[in-house]
């Protein structure tokens, strides 16, 4: 009876100091992803982790101590654009990341950022200073720098880039890239507009958050209209559609030009 | 011209044929069963032979055991070479352990040969028996296993791939060993994290799954912490996993 009670103490005790937290995080354009904070390994288990992952993958450079802090997922997706260190877990939970209105989508191996291995659950990105290498957290293993293929995982890949600007003739000054928040960047139209005679044209700019389908202006942007073009900047990361009708000062519509800008 | 031409192709074909006959031999040497003993890995897990390797796959293939000795080596001697199998610690790499382990036990042809084995389960409980989760101060004559290697067992275990879980003696015996290793690791905190300890509770959640009549809740409970390879949402759902378990 007294190792009985005596076991039962020492599991509540171990378990306060163990244990892990469900949180939620949140994707570039908001979305919220399902993670975990979990508890760190010992000094023992990490040793033997380390030991076992530089004997049996003598090819890959090892870059971090073993942590059960985070993963794969976490690092690639989350941690790589900022976000606190924690463990996502794959599948549905994933795959909101290369959503059709999300960040990310698909592209071809030469050109990825971000890599998921389908058949492994599991994620790298590509190494920013190695050419052909990936970088890549193995679960509670540490993070390693690695050939493609030469990591514990079967090698079905898919490949994302960043989204490139959806664009319907409105042009953006900046377009190497996505605009930065509070950076101003200037939106006109490039086609030669044919002013019926007698009348002047008049620029309506409206600018949607796409993922909560609302008007922004005066909101998330600010926007300096300057006739066929407009001086735009955002305080929050996202997904925009700028549009500007242009109509006669006699009301009477002509054409719309839209954009489709990320901001990051 | 013609006699040279003809002692390089006849000199050539002499030592293209001592050659084969040098790697049959070094074939016959690695595949020669050995009664006895487990199967080693030395020769493929070798720095030299083994930096060869340029991906998992790779590695899977030299780790195979030969023909030869899949139906000549023992039970017991087969479960060791599963225990001494170079990518145990794999299991690590994936988010979920419980899928680790299957991914494992799916491409070595030990798992598989074990699985036909009628007497796998009671030989993996006398392994089990004789390891030991103590620390190297506690001494005795068990083989104490580090807590990769631990978690690697109890996985094995706990996947219900050799072991097969029911009301069975071997499984009540199970029971026992596994609260006895789960006493330990709580013990030594120091050493073992909840990452090593809730192997242990996924068999002990495994038994009691199979074994006894769970209310509503406690099923969930339990069916969720199985699902998620012992990972759960709440760290108090460890306490009333535990008092399940236990």
């Amino acid at each position: 009876m007294k190792q009985f009670v005596l076991n039962i103490i020492l599991i509540i005790v171990s378990v306060c100091t163990y244990g892990q937290t469900y949180i939620t995080v949140y994707t570039k354009f908001g979305n919220p992803i399902e993670a975990m904070i979990r508890t760190e390994m010992t000094n023992t288990e990490k040793e033997d982790a380390l030991e076992w992952v530089s004997t049996n993958f003598p090819n890959a450079t090892i870059l971090s101590e073993p942590t059960a802090l985070y993963n794969c997922h976490s690092y690639a997706w989350n941690m790589q654009d900022g976000g606190p260190t924690c463990w996502i877990n794959g599948n549905a939970n994933l795959s909101v990341y290369w959503s059709s209105r999300e960040y990310y989508s698909t592209t071809t191996a030469s050109n990825a950022v971000k890599i998921h291995y389908y058949n492994g659950d599991h994620s790298a990105i590509t190494s920013p200073t190695v050419s052909g290498k990936y970088l890549s957290k193995w679960g509670s293993l540490p993070l390693m720098l690695h050939d493609p293929d030469y990591c514990p995982y079967s090698p079905g890949k898919n490949y994302y880039s960043k989204r490139t600007f959806f664009n319907n003739i409105l042009e953006c000054s900046i377009s190497s890239r996505g605009v930065y928040v509070g950076e101003i960047a200037n939106y006109y139209i490039t086609n030669n507009i044919i002013t019926p005679y007698g009348y002047t044209l008049d620029y309506i700019w409206s600018i949607v958050d796409n993922k909560e389908g609302e008007n922004v202006i005066g909101t998330v942007a600010t926007v300096t209209e300057n006739g066929d073009n407009a001086n735009i900047s955002f305080n929050k990361s996202g997904l925009y559609t700028i549009t500007c009708d242009v109509y006669t000062s006699m009301g009477e519509y002509i054409s719309s030009y839209w954009i489709e800008g990320v901001v990051e | 011209m013609k006699n040279i031409t003809f002692m390089v192709v006849f000199l050539s074909f002499i030592l293209a044929s001592c050659n084969k006959d040098a790697s049959i031999d070094k074939v016959d040497e690695t595949c020669e069963f050995k009664e006895n003993v487990p199967y080693s890995f030395e020769l493929v897990t070798k720095p030299s032979v083994w930096a060869t390797f340029k991906s998992l796959k790779e590695m899977q293939d030299a780790c195979q055991i030969p023909e030869n000795w899949l139906d000549k080596i023992s039970t017991k001697n087969l479960i060791e070479t599963c225990m001494n199998y170079p990518l145990y610690g794999m299991y690590m790499a994936y988010n979920n352990e419980m899928d680790g382990i299957k991914e494992i036990m799916c491409n070595f042809n030990g798992f598989q040969e074990l699985k036909k084995r009628g007497d796998a389960a009671e030989k993996l409980l006398d392994y089990y028996d004789n390891v030991s989760v103590a620390t190297k101060s506690n001494g005795g004559n068990l083989d104490i296993l580090n807590p990769i290697h631990i978690g690697y067992l109890e996985l094995i275990l706990a996947s219900d791939e050799i072991f097969p879980i029911s009301k069975d003696k071997n499984t009540q015996r199970l029971e026992k060993l596994m609260k006895e290793n789960l006493n330990e690791k709580i013990k030594h905190s120091e050493i073992f994290s909840i990452n090593t300890v809730r192997k242990s509770l996924l068999i002990g959640a495994k038994i009691k799954l199979k074994t006894i009549s769970l209310s509503t809740r406690d099923s969930v409970l339990l069916n969720q912490f199985v699902e998620r390879g012992g990972i759960v949402s709440d760290p108090f759902m460890y306490t009333e996993i535990s008092n399940i378990v236990k």
